[in-house]
């Protein structure tokens, strides 16, 4: 009886067996590099919000995310580029100055509110603003991932780098900043007077830097 | 006693109180027909008001009013009720007078102007996209009070939302177009008649324009979107076609197409019953930021007609900028830029809505900048006058009395934009095709030849032998001044550089810093004179005033671009009689003043001309682009736009040693070989001393330049010439003879360098920003 009991059962039982003991690990989920950073800069998980300001894990840089409170951070808002006396102040609108808004305006309520923890927010260099071109966008899309960074508007997004000559109809007003056009992902050369998006980007941050960790 | 008088201001203030209490806000006016026979007057309920009605006259006196019973009354979003009263048969050219009365009196006493009905001139202000940004919105409406223009066009894009809320804020703000005056010891608010568009914002509701401004295009008595679009005549001199772009979308075509066959039948039979014809509609056909799409379908529908048909000048919006373009024509499925007569398009729409990139220019583009404007339009008969205002507070107000003086007078004081090539004002003229020629355009994007005087002074009929060249005061020219008696202002210019061109026109541009109301001409001088020595005796008083070129009315400050009308003027001057321009008052006592060379921005001759395939060489001359000193004491100091204009020392107690950098902007130069080089200097302080004229070793910018970002004497490169400026005025300096000059034009130009040979005497040059600019006078050979 239990013979046969034991040829029934066993050969399953060594097969669950091996089963078991063979079994896979469960799959690690690669980490996404981007990370959501809250207002006071600490990390947040994937699926969490509100959220201002975003990490970028290959880059190190803190980005700042834009909203849509017709505050400080609001998508719409246009700037014109300038930099300590450097370019054309107050040339786009946002509705947080008494005058129209420069870049300056932007960086320095920014700093002044310490977004993110940090205090130390400027205008991106061309090739760290390139680095969140995102071809896989949706068509009609601004190209970057909006999981992350919603309210991006389809167009010039302003880089610190300026004095650069302007040509064609723009050449009499001699020089002018790069910009990072999200439509086609292309750089253009722009005068400063321009009325340009900007995301403001920090580097050394504590937020950054625990996010990585 | 105290107490009495206290007693009546309380009295009073009760009787202004009781005589302003109709129970109605929102007044608004709008013009859908005639604009100088009709016009439809709007308000809400403020509150509970009962069988409001409109009376209305043409005087203050209200006892000879008329009463006009409200006969459309509509309700937007569910919640803002709006009356409208429609004037018809009004006076034409005629100033009327209205309040809104209902059970609890009469309201604020209003009054607008109907249109002329002859060709008396008038200035329009057309602009769009007021949806968001208060401040700014707010700004540009108060700016329209001090313009008191005869109409205002409106691009669409009201409110973001179209909701009641945003609706009712607008037109909260709508109140500070009003303009205030007192007439015969009432308080009036001046009421403009607006011209309203459907914007993409206004797409929830294609019943918007009726039922918040009570336009009737159609006249058939019904709201619905068919009052989207149609003409207004405003008189004899203008009739402004409003269209709905928004009828390209898809559920719109049968609407599309009753629009489109409306505007071919309205064109074909009405359009030339005006001088001039304008259109508005709110998507542009290609908007100049990359963040919006081209709108193929409206160009397909509409720029030929307005070709066809000599549409003179279209104001586009949506796009939150302001551009410029030459005069088109339709190309295959784009524009092409045309001299000989087309269509001017305008735009596009900031008024409070955020200003995005103006990032995208097109091959006919003339300017475009991220700014807040709306357009200032004066529309005489044989001119349209387009200036861009920027919105701030810097504007003077215009009075009544101003307006009624002067029906093109704009206020002093506007931040106008200055297009690049054509300034402040762009000149309109119709060719014999009725059609728009820019005054000065090229058309093929060449820019024109610009000329600064080299003679201007002003003489004076009260002190009939003194010379006033350089005269703190600038140029003048007046009728009748307590001082000067009469005076006339002379101008003359070098057109060497034109020897061997094809003159295809001509324009003047003077810096008008006093306006005047009167009329001045410009005339050819009869006689030969120069600057230094010229007096009202000398050339012979108002014997000077040759064939009359042209006229104009010095009604704001800034570049003035007058068209010289004289054919052949500069042929003849270029043939041997160049005898320079006489300005001298047509008649009144109110003087203009003009800067001079020596006191600001010259006046210039800008031409039109065509100089290829000369025989010869041709003959260029540039102005520099850039133009700074630079300090070895102040090592980190920019000094670019310095009072003192260009310096160069060996040493200076202040500034220790002293170079100046000078660059042109040669980057339209087709050529290669150049047969001579010259650079002229305006000496203002001598020396003995000699000086060095070095190619700079590497790039520098006027508005940066250091001595430590140019690392000093690094700057210095091979030597191309030198001189000794013993003498004040104006030095000519060989650099051809160098044998540099080719290579130096067809690498890197990175400018010269003036740099002391030795000694410590300095000199001093004029900069660009300070008076007669370094400038580079070029001889080519071209294949």
């Amino acid at each position: 009886m239990w013979r046969r009991a034991l040829l029934l059962f066993a050969p399953p039982a060594c097969v669950l067996l091996v089963a078991i003991l063979h079994q896979q690990p469960p799959p690690t989920p690669v980490e996404y590099h981007l990370g959501k950073i809250d207002r006071n800069g600490e990390a947040m998980g994937a699926w969490s919000g509100p959220w201002a300001c975003v990490c970028d894990a290959r880059t190190g840089l803190l980005w700042e995310v834009k909203t849509d409170d017709e505050g400080i951070h609001h998508g719409d808002w246009s700037y014109s580029w300038y930099r300590e006396d450097f370019g054309v102040p107050n040339n786009g609108d946002c509705y947080f100055e008494e005058e129209r808004c420069d870049t300056r305006d932007l960086i320095r309520r920014s700093n002044r509110e310490r977004l993110c923890g940090t205090d130390n927010w400027r205008l991106p260099a061309s090739a760290e603003l390139q680095t969140l071109l995102y071809p896989q966008a949706k068509e009609g899309a601004p190209l970057i991932d909006t999981d992350y960074f919603p309210k991006t508007r389809r167009g010039d997004y302003w880089t610190r780098d300026g004095e650069k000559p302007l040509q064609g109809v723009y050449r009499h007003l001699k020089h002018g900043a790069v910009a990072i056009d999200f439509i086609a992902g292309e750089q253009v050369t722009i005068p400063y007077r321009n009325a340009a998006f900007v995301r403001l980007v920090a580097d050394a941050s504590k937020a950054c830097h625990q996010l990585r960790k | 006693m105290r107490q009495f008088l206290g007693g009546m201001l309380f009295a009073s203030a009760c009787l202004v109180a009781a005589d302003i209490s109709a129970a109605t806000k929102h007044h608004r006016l709008s013009w859908d027909g005639d604009g100088s026979n009709s016009a439809v007057i709007g308000f809400s309920p403020d509150g509970s008001s009962n069988n409001p009605t409109v009376k209305y006259g043409y005087s203050t006196d209200e006892g000879s009013w008329s009463s006009a019973q409200v006969d459309n009354t509509e309700t937007f979003d569910g919640s803002i009720t709006s009356h409208f009263v429609r004037l018809s048969n009004l006076n034409a050219d005629s100033e009327i007078y209205f309040r809104v009365c209902d059970q609890d009196g009469c309201g604020q006493r209003f009054w607008f102007r109907t249109a002329p009905a002859d060709s008396d001139p008038y200035v329009v202000v057309a602009g769009g996209d007021t949806r968001t940004g208060h401040t700014n919105r707010r700004q540009g409406n108060r700016l329209l009070a001090k313009v008191r223009p005869l109409a205002v066009m409106h691009g669409g894009d009201f409110t973001n939302a179209n909701s009641a809320w945003e609706m009712d804020a607008f037109l909260d703000d709508w109140t500070l177009t009003y303009s205030s005056d007192q007439i015969d010891g009432y308080d009036y608010k001046r009421i403009y008649p607006l011209i309203p568009t459907h914007g993409n914002h206004e797409d929830g509701n294609y019943s918007t324009l009726c039922q918040v401004f009570g336009v009737d295009f159609n006249d058939d008595g019904n709201c619905n979107p068919h009052d989207t679009y149609g003409a207004v005549q405003v008189s004899p001199l203008l009739r402004i076609y409003t269209l709905n772009s928004q009828f390209k979308d898809s559920g719109w075509s049968s609407y599309a197409q009753a629009m489109n066959n409306w505007l071919q039948s309205d064109l074909s039979a009405s359009g030339s019953a005006a001088d001039w014809r304008l259109a508005q509609y709110h998507k542009p056909m290609f908007p100049h930021y990359t963040g919006k799409s081209e709108n193929e379908t409206l160009f397909g529908w509409w720029a030929q007609s307005f070709y066809d048909y000599a549409v003179n000048l279209v104001v586009e919006s949506d796009t939150h900028m302001t551009k410029l373009t030459q005069s088109l024509i339709p190309d295959g499925n784009d524009f092409a830029a045309t001299t000989s007569g087309g269509t001017v398009y305008t735009g596009e729409g900031s008024w409070g809505a955020p200003a995005r990139s103006a990032n995208d220019p097109k091959s006919w583009t003339i300017d475009l900048a991220s700014i807040q404007q709306f357009k200032v339009i004066q529309v005489r008969p044989d001119q349209l006058v387009v200036r861009t205002a920027q919105f701030d507070s810097s504007a003077a107000t215009l009075s009544r009395a101003e307006r009624d003086a002067d029906p093109l007078l704009l206020p002093a004081g506007v931040n106008w934009w200055s297009a690049n090539q054509v300034g402040e004002a762009v000149t309109i003229t119709r060719n014999s095709a009725n059609r728009s020629v820019i005054d000065g355009g090229s058309g093929n994007g060449d820019p024109d030849i610009a000329l600064a005087a080299t003679d201007d002074v002003f003489v004076s009929s009260s002190q009939s032998a003194t010379n006033l060249d350089s005269h703190s005061d600038g140029l003048l020219a007046d009728g009748s001044d307590s001082t000067f008696g009469e005076m006339m202002t002379l101008i003359r210019f070098d057109l060497s550089e034109l020897a061997g061109c094809s003159i295809n026109g001509a324009s003047l541009e003077l810096n008008i810093t006093n306006v005047s109301g009167d009329n001045y001409g410009i005339y050819r001088a009869a006689g030969n004179w120069r600057e230094g020595s010229a007096t009202w005796d000398s050339v012979g008083g108002s014997g000077i005033l040759g064939g009359l070129a042209t006229s104009f009315t010095p009604s704001s400050t800034g570049i003035a671009a007058i068209h010289l009308q004289s054919p052949g003027l500069l042929d003849d001057w270029l043939d041997g009689a160049n005898t320079g321009l006489v300005i001298a008052s047509r008649g009144g006592s109110n003087g203009v003043d003009m800067t001079s060379k020596e006191t600001g921005l010259s006046p210039v001759i800008r031409v039109d001309a065509d100089c290829d395939g000369s025989g010869g060489g041709q003959q260029l001359s540039r102005v520099s682009s850039d133009d700074v000193f630079v300090s070895s004491y102040r090592s980190g100091d920019n000094f670019d736009g310095h009072s003192d204009g260009l310096l160069a020392d060996g040493w200076d107690f202040i500034y220790g040693e002293l170079y100046t950098l000078v660059k042109f902007d040669l980057s339209d130069l087709a050529c290669s070989s150049y047969s001579n080089a010259t650079l002229e200097l305006d000496i203002t302080n001598r020396s003995d001393k000699s000086y060095g004229i070095y190619l700079a070793n590497s790039d520098w910018q006027e508005e940066s330049a250091t001595w430590n970002s140019i690392s000093g004497a690094d700057m210095l490169g091979p030597r191309a010439a030198t001189f000794v400026p013993s003498s004040t005025g104006t030095r000519q300096i060989d650099l051809q003879s160098s044998g540099l000059i080719d290579s130096w034009l067809a690498g890197g130009n990175t400018g010269l360098v003036i740099a002391p040979e030795s000694g410590s005497d300095g000199v001093d040059i004029s900069s660009r920003e300070t008076g007669q600019g370094p400038l580079l006078k070029l001889e080519s050979h071209c294949n």
